[in-house]
């Protein structure tokens, strides 16, 4: 059984979707949980510079419905104004829960940056999406509404039996802890025999942190699509994913980022 | 005709004989339970208590301490206790107009339960509202519908992101809503790039995304109304889910409220309330607060409106409907609208509105003192108003008078059956009777009760029986026979009349507490007569210090009065002095002078303004009864001048005015009057005296001088006879009389007084002769004969030049 490693750093990914502040509260969260610091990137994503150079570039109010002009000044000062909110949300959670934290802003492609920058870090939550569907309720408190949504929905930790694995596994009970939510054991398994030896493991660690029990699912296979086909089944409400190197894991980050709309926890 | 011998002592007090009595002690008296001779006070009170009509209130009038309240309260508990008792009172909230409460009536005892059950129906839906929505049910049905929500949401921007994709276009969320951007090579084409490319292909491209971007204007569009379509899904789902957990508890408030149908209309709008407002039983307590800001800022803040304020609960074993307000202010009567201060501004609601007495003895019998209502400000228009609106409205008084309208509360009004009993002297009833209007109307019944009652045999039983049962109330020793005795007789005294007894009962239970002092100090166990005697000359020791001063001041001579003698034109009148609750008498020297006139009489204190209109009727009336009965034919040439001496303030009343007749007609006869005497009485035109008030204090006022210069038996006092019935004097006196030494002189006619005091017959008064010189009439006669002798050359040169004048 390996054994688990005391995590030093949590990266937290941002950039200027609604995803952002579920993900600043997981982080937090971990971070308080397991005594890590924790780094969060705001990336400004190249792409959206580039369109706003474009002469005819227009954007559509997502409430208003009416197109407006958009343009580099104005894609600056609504950057200016969402790396603001992270860094006031950052220091509402740190108020909350004492943790020690850093923020940095970053232009560039939003994966890459991602990539490059993970570096040493050895949790790296997720708080970007390409899907359009998620807005969170309005006027919820920093740091209560990932509690709310956890309270409804499960967090789901993929188990498949590294040591990353195991991490992932005592990071989501951690999570559980702090949220009082229900923990989700997601185990990929091409057999009867493998899932039952998985169990079992999953099984010990449980009992190492303390706890009693947990719900488990049987995954055939672990690629980012069967993970994100269980998520949405599941109404997952942050995916805890065991990954052997976060620095080369560019395209388990490109299909999270495409399919999953909720906070993702990659864990190393 | 004779001077009127001395009254036998017999006749100077109507003492109460103790051997009368059957009983050794008031302790073998069983307690009365009436008021003693107010039989027609007690037929008012009894008519106006059991008639029930508009406008039939009480008026009950009469001095203190003559059993007004007892007898009231008397036919009250009586009539209380055969009535059925009246209802309940609550405000409620009105969900539809906050600021107008909801007054709903509820048989006896139910607004208490109403309360609790509200209470249980809250702290269930506390408990029932959260746990429905956090069952397995609501979260899937919740689910159920976000899935489809997001599915549809999700498969319209898939679909354009699709169409884009085709297009080499690329959907991108921006800061504030979504854009189109060509791609190359997988990312959003460079500005540079997007330049070097052929007109017509980017033609083409702005093209595309202009007509991409309309569709995604519809999707939007559809996303904002699915969006809307999603709130009412989950409001309706909300609503359903409330109704279950709330619908059950209130079925079965309303089954058990069925016969009150207000409280079944409430139930119905709380219930909407709550489907409404289901949000407020979710949220978490919240237990901050402290003190009255606790209730309105806590968790329960928006709970609140559902409580019930008991306004009227008889729910207590006596359900009193017989309300005494000692301190009738509007607010006490009508009731009010608290407000509690919050966060630097007053806020209230239906919880705040309290009960006034006409609440608390609606469908009762309301007892206000008068003087304190008048006293109170807005309070007597208030009791008014609502009497005539036949309803409680509570009002503001900053509301009704303020210039500037505050938001307040409308408390619904509540329908007013009540009876009104008034308590006040009569001085109150009769100007309210003449200046306001609307007292008759509602006021139609006046009770009065008499200062004093027949001393006749009946009277007198329930009396002693009286005494023993306010003896046993007041926890004082009982009385033997002869304190009961002396009770009675300083009742008489009280009363001013030996025929009567005083009705106020305040004054005898005082003077029984102190003869109870006395007793108990002496180690008695019953109070005995000569404690009564003692707490009576205790009492009047206590407040004779003016007295003392004016008797001192006569003995040393400072205040001229003579008590031997005799002078002319110089008589003793009596007078009453009255310091707070305590009367005396006391000798006034009065003199007159004589002079040929015109025929006025001056009444020097009439001249400097110091004598009140009735003592100057007096003088005006020994005037012309002069002037009738000894100018006849011939002009009354008389000029006089009456004065009280060393008078310094008001003098009133005519009771003087016999004195003042006998000191004019003993200056103008030149003979003297005996200065031993003193005089009291009023006469009429005719010569006849007339009784006068406080006979008692002025015989003994002027005994007390004689009595400190030392008694020769030539003493006395001249009172008119139709005041023999009241006297009740001081045994003291009684002894002086009955030992010769002091008397007392009734009289009828001025004749009988002039001869009694001069010790000359008057004379007979139909044969009014200058020839009977040995009389006092014969001689006043032969005086204005001089008189008009000497005015009449004068007047015949005044007559004769008249016309020269004019």
């Amino acid at each position: 059984m390996p054994q688990a490693r005391e995590p030093k750093r949590i990266m937290v990914a941002l950039d200027t979707g609604s995803l952002s502040r579920l993900a600043i509260e997981a982080a937090a969260r971990l971070a308080t949980g397991l005594g890590a610091e924790l780094e969060a990137l705001f990336v400004e994503d190249v792409n959206l510079r580039r369109l706003a150079e474009l002469p005819f570039a227009r954007e559509l109010g997502n409430t208003s419905a009416q197109p407006r002009r958009f343009d580099v000044a104005e894609l600056d000062r609504a950057i200016g104004v969402q790396a603001q909110q992270v860094r006031r949300t950052l220091e509402a959670a740190a108020r909350e829960l004492p943790f020690r934290w850093s923020l940095e802003v970053v232009r560039g492609d939003l994966v890459a940056v991602i990539l490059q920058r993970t570096g040493a870090a050895d949790i790296l939550v997720l708080g970007i999406t390409r899907r359009p569907a998620y807005r969170g309720a309005h006027g919820e408190k920093v740091m209560r509404r990932l509690e709310r949504r956890l309270a409804r929905h499960p967090i789901v930790a993929l188990f498949d039996g590294s040591a990353a694995a195991a991490r992932a596994l005592e990071a989501a009970l951690a999570l559980e802890r702090r949220v009082r939510g229900d923990v989700l054991v997601a185990i990929p398994a091409s057999n009867p025999e493998q899932y039952a030896a998985l169990r079992a493991r999953v099984d010990a660690v449980l009992v190492s942190q303390g706890h009693a029990s947990s719900g488990c699912v049987g995954l055939p296979d672990a690629d980012i699509a069967t993970i994100a086909t269980m998520a949405k089944r599941q109404r997952a409400g942050a995916v805890l994913l065991p990954v052997a190197d976060l620095a080369r894991a560019e395209h388990e980050f490109e299909g999270l980022v495409d399919e999953i709309a909720c906070p993702v926890v990659l864990i190393r | 005709m004779k001077p009127s011998p001395a009254l036998p002592a017999a006749k100077l007090a109507h003492r109460c004989d103790p051997a009368q009595f059957p009983f050794a002690t008031t302790a073998e008296l069983v307690d009365l339970a009436q008021v003693v001779g107010q039989d027609r006070a007690a037929a008012a009170v009894e008519f106006g208590i059991g008639i029930e009509r508009h406008g039939y209130n009480l008026f009950v009038m009469g001095p203190a301490g003559s059993g007004k309240h007892t007898l009231v309260k008397q036919y009250l508990a009586e009539r209380v206790r055969d009535a059925a008792k009246s209802s309940d009172w609550v405000y409620v909230n009105n969900f539809a107009r906050p600021h107008q409460p909801i007054a709903i009536e509820l048989p006896q005892g139910r607004g208490m339960t109403l309360r609790e059950d509200m209470r249980h129906l809250v702290e269930e839906l506390r408990s029932t509202i959260p746990a429905v929505f956090e069952s397995e049910e609501y979260s899937a049905k919740v689910e159920q519908i976000d899935s489809e929500f997001n599915q549809r949401h999700e498969r319209a921007f898939t679909d354009l992101g699709a169409e884009a994709a085709r297009e080499g276009i690329a959907l991108l969320r921006t800061p504030g809503g979504f854009s189109f951007a060509p791609l190359k090579d997988g990312e959003v084409i460079a500005p540079q790039d997007f330049a070097k490319l052929p007109e017509e292909e980017q033609h083409r491209i702005e093209e595309t995304i202009t007509r991409l971007q309309s569709k995604l204007e519809r999707v939007v569009r559809d996303v904002l109304r699915w969006r809307k379509e999603r709130y009412e899904r989950i409001k309706a789902l909300n609503r359903e889910m409330v109704l279950l957990a709330v619908g059950h508890v209130a079925d079965e408030l309303k089954q058990r409220y069925t016969d009150v149908p207000r409280v079944v209309e409430y139930l119905e709008s709380l219930q909407r309330d709550v489907l409404e407002n289901a949000d407020d039983f979710r949220k978490p307590p919240e237990e901050t607060a402290q003190g009255p800001m606790r209730i309105m800022m806590s968790q329960d803040t928006g709970l609140r409106r559902y409580q019930v304020n008991v306004l009227v609960d008889r729910s207590a074993p006596d359900g009193s409907q017989v309300v005494v307000e000692d301190h009738p202010t509007y607010q006490n009567l009508v009731g009010r609208v608290d407000h509690i201060a919050q966060l630097g501004t007053l806020v209230t609601d239906f919880n705040l509105v309290k009960a006034g007495a006409l609440h608390h003895a609606n469908g009762g019998y309301l007892l206000l003192d008068v003087l304190k209502v008048l006293m109170q400000p807005f309070a007597w228009e208030g009791l008014k108003r609502a009497l005539t609106r036949r309803e409680i409205r509570i009002e503001s008084i900053s509301d009704m008078y303020g210039l500037v309208s505050t938001s307040s509360l409308e408390p619904e009004p509540i329908p007013l059956d009540i009876k009104v009993v008034l308590f006040g002297e009569r001085i109150y009833y009769y100007l309210l009777q003449a200046y306001d209007p609307d007292f008759k109307k509602l006021y139609r019944v006046a009770a009065d009760f008499e200062e004093a009652i027949d001393r006749s045999d009946g009277n007198s039983g329930l009396f002693v029986r009286l005494i023993a049962t306010v003896a046993r109330q007041n926890e004082l020793l009982p009385l033997d026979r002869e304190a009961v005795a002396r009770t009675v007789d300083q009742a008489s005294r009280l009363a001013g009349d030996a025929k009567k007894l005083s009705s106020n009962l305040d004054a005898t239970i005082e003077l029984l507490s102190e003869a109870d002092y006395l007793a108990r100090k002496s180690g008695r166990t019953a109070i005995g007569g000569d404690d009564v005697v003692r707490a009576h000359a205790a009492q009047r020791g206590r407040a004779d210090r003016m007295q003392s001063r004016m008797r001192e001041a006569i003995i040393r001579g400072e205040l001229l009065v003579d008590t031997g003698g005799a002078k002319t034109g110089q008589v003793n009148g009596l007078s009453v002095y009255q310091v707070g609750n305590f009367d005396f008498g006391a000798p006034t020297r009065i003199t007159a002078t004589t002079r040929p006139g015109e025929g006025r009489v001056i009444d020097i204190q009439r001249e400097v303004e110091l004598g009140g209109p009735i003592h100057s009727k007096g003088v005006l009336i020994l005037s012309s009864f002069l002037a009738a009965r000894f100018s006849g034919k011939r002009p009354f040439s008389l000029s006089a001048s009456l004065s009280f001496e060393q008078t310094y303030g008001q003098v009133e009343g005519d009771s003087a005015s016999l004195a003042e007749l006998c000191a004019l007609l003993s200056s103008l006869a030149g003979v003297p009057i005996l200065q031993s005497m003193a005089v009291t009485g009023s006469i009429n035109q005719q010569g006849q005296v007339q009784a006068i008030g406080g006979v008692n204090e002025k015989i003994e006022g002027f005994f007390d001088i004689c009595n400190a210069r030392g008694l020769t038996g030539d003493q006395g006092v001249v009172i008119p006879e139709s005041n023999v019935d009241h006297l009740m004097l001081r045994e003291d006196v009684i002894a002086a009389a009955q030992a010769g030494r002091f008397h007392v002189h009734a009289v009828r006619s001025v004749d009988e007084a002039v001869s009694l005091l001069t010790g000359m017959p008057a004379g007979e008064p139909e044969v009014v002769s200058e020839t009977r010189p040995e009389t006092v009439y014969g001689r006043v006669a032969l005086r204005l004969r001089e008189y008009a002798a000497l005015r009449r050359p004068t007047e015949t040169g005044s007559h004769r030049r008249r016309p020269k004048d004019s």
